[in-house]
């Protein structure tokens, strides 16, 4: 059975991650699942957010992630929906580009993560990292013509060294059209949850709008 | 006969010019590049050579009190102007009880005021006791044009400044709050203005490469030096046509120039005690 996208929110009917755009939703084991891709600079902290996030953990030593790691967490929304979060962690480094569109097929939303201690790492959201995903949306094999997005300046644990204030990464994100802007630690755990919520909230806002 | 000049090396010219004029009755012109400079050295000796040994000795107690530059200062921002009109070589005594609850010594304190320059005032608090082996001091750099004050980095300063020397020195309640040198500063001071001719030389540039950006342990910093290290970087990378990525691999943590050295958590050292220095580092100051 098929519905249509608007009627299955509506309905409150749980759906998974194989809706297809302009196809109506397909509704199996009565989950909704939403896949989320981090994207950003090495050492941005896109990894530490995901182990604070679904772990409560967080390490001072840094490991590249090769490629891609993948986690889930089950996740209540303030209206009360329940949602599985697929979050897919990609490499941040040059050497991954050519891979990384692959990743992007069937996500629902996206987090754009910068350091707030390095003004170059927020420069890059627009190019490569938004750019990026903007060309895979456009393809026409692509499986979304728009992906939910927020924008994350993660580290703000680090006052003293903090070069991006918050009205620029405000300012960024207006620009390129992501749903706002958080400035979080995931270090000290400070607007972590926040962020991946209100991102998954926004999935659900833009559908009854 | 041959007078010891070393410890006038990091004398303020204002300072001996101004002194030495009030002794002489008579205005003394120096240039404004250090006591012992090329221009100004035998001028200098000469002026020296006129002196009594009473006033030799002024000079050289004076000259340990004026050591300032490998002092590292805090910089606190103050509400209200300060009256210095209080402050002329009156002893005071101050109960260190509050200060230092294991302590119940009164120790006999003395303030005074040295002019630097024009924009710059040392604020300084000389503790001796008689029955205590206790001689110390605590200085302060007072800029008035920018209403900020600077404290040499000690135990006691902080609780000196605002239990004795404030008190002291205003009528009304004064708020006073310290400015952490933060990042921002560090890259205002470094590149801007956006004009490359009216930026300052940076001659010392440090930059933090945290264990959570490199993934390696046992690099903290990378330090570049030069005669004007941003220029040299964007020449390089102009010529060269190549990226020196580490620019931009941390938050830029410190920044020098031939006046003055600002770094996050250390504070300000200042390199000379000059009128020019202190002018460029009430502009940097005032940023914040």
């Amino acid at each position: 059975m098929k519905y249509t996208y608007l009627k299955c929110i509506k309905d409150g009917i749980r759906i998974t991650d194989n809706y297809r755009a302009g196809q109506g939703i397909q509704i199996m084991k009565q989950k909704l699942v939403l896949k989320l891709v981090l994207l950003g600079d090495p050492g941005v902290g896109k990894t530490s957010l995901i182990s604070q996030f679904v772990h409560a953990k967080f390490r001072n030593s840094y490991q590249l992630t090769v490629g891609l790691d993948i986690s889930s967490k089950l996740i209540k929304l303030n209206d009360g929906r329940t949602v599985t979060l697929s979050i897919n962690d990609i490499g941040g480094q040059a050497r991954f580009a050519a891979i990384r569109h692959m990743f992007f097929k069937g996500a629902h939303l996206a987090m754009f993560v910068f350091d707030v201690t390095r003004a170059e790492t927020l420069r890059n959201i627009v190019d490569p990292w938004h750019k990026e995903l903007m060309e895979f949306c456009s393809q026409p094999d692509s499986t979304r013509s728009a992906i939910q997005t927020i924008l994350v300046g993660n580290k703000t644990d680090l006052e003293d060294y903090r070069m991006v204030e918050d009205d620029e990464g405000e300012a960024l994100a207006k620009k390129i059209g992501a749903q706002g802007y958080i400035s979080a630690s995931a270090k000290e755990n400070l607007q972590v949850d926040e962020a991946f919520k209100r991102l998954a909230q926004s999935f659900f806002d833009q559908v009854r709008t | 006969m041959d007078i010891d000049t070393s410890y006038l090396d990091q004398f303020p010219t204002y300072v001996f010019s101004e002194i030495i004029g009030k002794w002489q009755n008579t205005s003394i012109k120096l240039e404004p590049n250090g006591l012992l400079s090329a221009e100004n050295l035998e001028k200098t000796q000469n002026i020296l050579e006129s002196l009594s040994s009473n006033r030799l000795n002024h000079l050289q107690k004076l000259a340990g009190i004026l050591t300032l530059t490998n002092v590292w200062w805090q910089v606190y921002q103050l509400s209200n102007p300060l009256s210095l009109s209080k402050i002329r070589l009156r002893p005071r005594t101050i109960d260190l009880v509050k200060l230092l609850p294991n302590d119940a010594s009164k120790i006999t304190a003395k303030f005074s005021v040295i002019d630097l320059c024009e924009h710059a005032l040392l604020l300084v608090i000389e503790f001796s006791s008689r029955t205590r082996s206790l001689r110390d001091n605590y200085r302060f750099i007072y800029l008035p044009s920018i209403n900020k004050i600077l404290l040499e980095m000690k135990p006691l300063a902080e609780p000196l400044l605002k239990e004795e020397l404030l008190p002291y020195l205003s009528s009304t309640p004064e708020k006073v709050s310290s400015k952490p040198i933060r990042a921002r500063l560090i890259k205002k001071l470094a590149i801007s203005p956006d004009d490359p001719q009216h930026r300052l030389n940076i001659s010392f540039l440090k930059i933090r490469i945290s264990l959570e950006t490199s993934g390696i342990e046992g690099l903290q910093h990378i330090i570049i030096e030069g005669e004007n290290v941003i220029r040299g970087v964007e020449t390089l990378e102009q010529r060269h046509e190549i990226s020196l990525k580490f620019m931009d691999s941390g938050p830029w943590v410190g920044v020098g120039t031939t006046d003055f050295h600002i770094e996050i958590q250390k504070g300000v050292k200042i390199h000379q005690l000059e009128t020019d220095t202190f002018m460029r580092l009430n502009t940097v100051l005032n940023w914040y």
